[in-house]
């Protein structure tokens, strides 16, 4: 039972993010979904609070299973939006080719992490926010752990 | 209503999330310093790995209770590897090969501002990037040499599409 009312409301979020994303087209993905997942994941939890004989396994299996799809789906949806493979796989064209036009790619990336809040466009001049500096703080705090600028 | 947990619960709960916590820690103070664990194929199965074999020794150990009952607690253990596993791979892919965490790097280095003039150095970063991922759909089987989608490559953008159309967004054509 508990697993029907996770996947119902796995399916809620879904539709609930998609109903936000058409009402507000403009606005930040990830915090329509913190949203619509968010309030869905109160009713799974008012809801299998009142199933009977309901063990703690099976309670805590319902939350993390509803919290990795949700996760998941996350992923999802900004991986096929922000991916250069992804983008070459669902080009209009026959075939798929490397954009000669990178000039393009890059003042969209630019465009997109503007309206972000990311960019300041100051008089031609691209600036970081307080946002993004501590972005790029814990960005290369991470890249250390990881050993990717070994060797750069 | 909420029951009380069984001593087996107990045990198997604590040792999903030890394994988890197990996991990272070893990756922090053996491997993460090992050259074989610095690709992408590399780290993939790493976690793929640890996640497939969670599940089987956590179903040795229930084999003593009662695995019927233990199902629950081994779902728990398999989602919360999930969190873990992807959340990590997100993590170390973005900073490998975030595109846009590389522009907000380069305008850092630049002194925390940077003219077009100079972002648009990053063209051939993009440039690279694109050749370098149409390689990877060809060796995926997704598109053939001359650059045509094969039947696989139409299926995979299916799904795509279809978390494109209800995410409401747009990909970066």
């Amino acid at each position: 039972m508990w697993g029907v009312l996770v996947i119902l409301y796995c399916l809620m979020a879904a539709c609930l993010h998609a109903g936000l994303a058409r009402l507000k087209p403009e606005g930040n993905r990830v915090q329509q979904f913190l949203l619509a997942g968010g309030a869905s994941g109160l009713g799974l939890l008012f809801n299998i609070s009142r199933l009977h004989d309901i063990t703690p396994p099976e309670w805590l299996a319902a939350i993390a299973v509803y919290a990795f799809a949700c996760e998941l789906y996350i992923f999802l949806f900004t991986f096929v939006t922000s991916s250069v493979s992804v983008a070459l796989l669902l080009g209009e064209k026959e075939a798929v080719t490397v954009s000669t036009n990178t000039r393009g790619m890059v003042e969209q990336r630019l465009t997109t992490m503007v309206a972000a809040g990311l960019l300041d466009r100051k008089a031609d001049r691209f600036q970081l926010t307080a946002r993004s500096r501590l972005m790029v703080a814990v960005y290369q705090i991470l890249r250390r752990f990881f050993r990717h600028d070994v060797g750069q | 209503m909420i029951q009380t947990p069984s001593s087996g619960d107990s045990v198997l709960c604590c040792l999903s999330a030890g394994s988890v916590g197990g996991h990272f820690l070893l990756y922090a103070t053996a491997f993460r310093r090992s050259t074989w664990l610095q690709t992408e194929r590399s780290i993939f199965a790493w976690h793929a790995i640890s996640y497939l074999l969670q599940p089987v020794v956590l179903m040795l150990v229930a084999w003593h209770w009662d695995l019927e009952a233990a199902l629950p607690s081994i779902i728990f253990a398999a989602a919360l590897h999930g969190i873990y596993s992807l959340s990590f791979l997100e993590l170390w892919s973005l900073t490998q090969g975030s595109y846009s965490l590389g522009i907000l790097a380069h305008v850092s280095k630049a002194g925390g501002h940077a003219t077009p003039a100079d972002l648009g150095r990053l063209q051939s970063v993009g440039q690279s990037k694109q050749s370098s991922r149409q390689a990877d759909l060809g060796r995926m089987g997704l598109v053939r040499p001359d650059g045509t989608r094969t039947l696989a490559g139409r299926l995979a953008a299916i799904p795509l599409r279809t978390i494109l159309w209800l995410s409401n967004g747009r990909s970066m054509n």
